[in-house]
């Protein structure tokens, strides 16, 4: 077991893990953050999307010992003392989820890509949108409301 | 996920050190094809190395004509470059489609050319921009070879246990010449090369083509030079009928296989147009 320090979700935290764990593992067993789910498990669906310094990565292919000293967030960390984010908010005004699984990884793909995103967001373009999500499979085929949802969110200034 | 020990290391020779400590061992960089292959139980090493947080891995610097890319550096950094998109425009398109954004954000230049997978997206622009690969050794000794002798076959690089792959040399193409990376999926995201075409040509003032080179993913056991199409094509007009010659000429000198992605007779149709709309569009970039 190795101790790692780093910021979850605004917090500096601190846990003990195993050298072949991964961070997936971690948030949900550690930090009982279960909104990251684990989907195929080999990077393929992205439903365990979370951001690392601000990039979208699959927590599921990611080792936890290479949490240490960097940020760290999860869907957890969107709604703010119960109000919802507005990408959040978004999805649930569109029908964006159905059965939810795939939801977290979704928004966290959305959020790390309007975060980066360069120029006017409201100029945002649906084949962007799609690229962005290429890697978060919803297997309730909601890709239509989804994108209108991201889309949305873009216009109205996340 | 089978147990295993994580060594971090924060520099080569540290990486080495950890190598010559622990036998059974191997050096990951992203993680996302070895991972995969703990998982599936294809190999277990009793420790992974990784090159992660070694700094001289990584970043994109041009000395002269050459601009040298780290093993190390992100495909989402080659995506971002400004240089790349400038000089080697093949491989930001071959960047750009290269499995999802969670995928380019971990996985790195020199782990896609050193997995080898004879349809490794970054392989066929690194080709055409005539890429040198540059191996450091536990004694710190510094090996370059060109990146056509680098592979051996699917899954093989001529590459010892005791060597890193340190970075890439990449020849500027002339700025009168275009150049592209098209890939052919069965899905238009987060799929593998159905067929990868990469070319870069030059345009003589008459019209006709100076200089060409065409690499190829997917249709052998190794990405490859199309060599006999590029001699074809020196020295005449990329007309439609000699591209379609070129075409023809390409489909002679690979050797797909049936495949989970796609059938022999399949990829060589394929190749036949791919060869034709690679060559038109980097005439188009070229801006002749």
């Amino acid at each position: 077991m190795k101790k790692i320090s780093f910021i979850l979700n605004g917090d500096r935290v601190e846990t003990w893990v195993k050298e072949h764990e991964m961070l997936l593992e971690v948030l949900r067993s550690n930090f009982n953050l279960q909104g990251t789910r684990e989907g195929c498990g080999m990077g393929e669906c992205g439903a365990c999307t979370v951001l690392v310094n601000g990039a979208g990565i699959n927590s599921c292919l990611f080792p936890a010992l290479e949490i240490d000293g960097k940020i760290v967030e999860t869907i957890e960390s969107l709604a703010d003392k119960g109000e919802f984010h507005p990408l959040q908010q978004a999805f649930l005004d569109h029908g964006a989820s159905q059965c939810g699984f795939c939801t977290p990884g979704m928004i966290m793909s959305a959020k790390a890509f309007i975060d980066d995103y360069p120029t006017a967001p409201e100029t945002v373009s649906e084949a962007e949108i799609k690229q962005a999500l290429a890697g978060n499979l919803c297997r309730c085929t909601g890709y239509f409301q989804i994108i209108a949802a991201v889309k949305a969110a873009m216009k109205e200034q996340v | 996920m089978p147990h295993f020990e994580y060594r971090r290391p924060a520099s080569i020779s540290e990486a080495f050190n950890a190598r010559e400590n622990e036998p059974d061992s191997r050096f990951v960089a992203g993680g996302s094809d070895i991972f995969l292959l703990l998982k599936k139980n294809i190999i277990a090493p009793d420790c992974l190395i990784s090159l992660r947080a070694i700094e001289e891995l990584k970043g994109i610097k041009q000395i002269e004509n050459r601009v040298f890319i780290g093993s190390g550096t992100t495909i989402r950094e080659l995506e971002k470059s400004e240089l790349i998109e400038k000089r080697f425009p093949a491989l930001k398109d071959a960047a750009i489609n290269l499995a999802s954004p969670q995928i380019r954000n971990v996985a790195t230049l020199g782990g896609n050319i050193v997995n080898a997978s004879p349809g490794a997206d970054t392989a066929a622009p690194l080709l055409i921009y005539n890429a040198a690969v540059i191996i450091i050794n536990a004694q710190l000794i510094e090996r370059v070879v060109p990146l056509t002798d680098f592979f051996k076959g699917p899954k093989q690089v001529h590459l010892q246990a005791d060597e890193i792959v340190k970075g890439f040399a990449l020849e500027i193409p002339p700025p009168s010449s275009g150049s592209t990376y098209l890939k052919f999926m069965k899905r238009k995201a987060m799929d593998l090369a159905n067929v990868g075409v990469g070319v870069m040509l030059d345009l003589a003032e008459n019209g006709t083509c100076s200089d060409i080179r065409i690499g190829l993913a997917t249709v052998a056991p190794t990405p490859i030079r199309a060599l006999k199409t590029e001699a074809f094509l020196k020295g005449k007009t990329p007309s439609e009928a000699t591209l379609t010659q070129a075409g023809e000429i390409a489909a002679g000198e690979i050797s797909p296989i049936d495949d989970l992605r796609g059938q022999a007779w399949h990829k060589i149709e394929v190749i036949k147009t791919y060869i034709k709309r690679a060559c038109r569009q980097a005439c188009a970039r070229s801006g002749k």
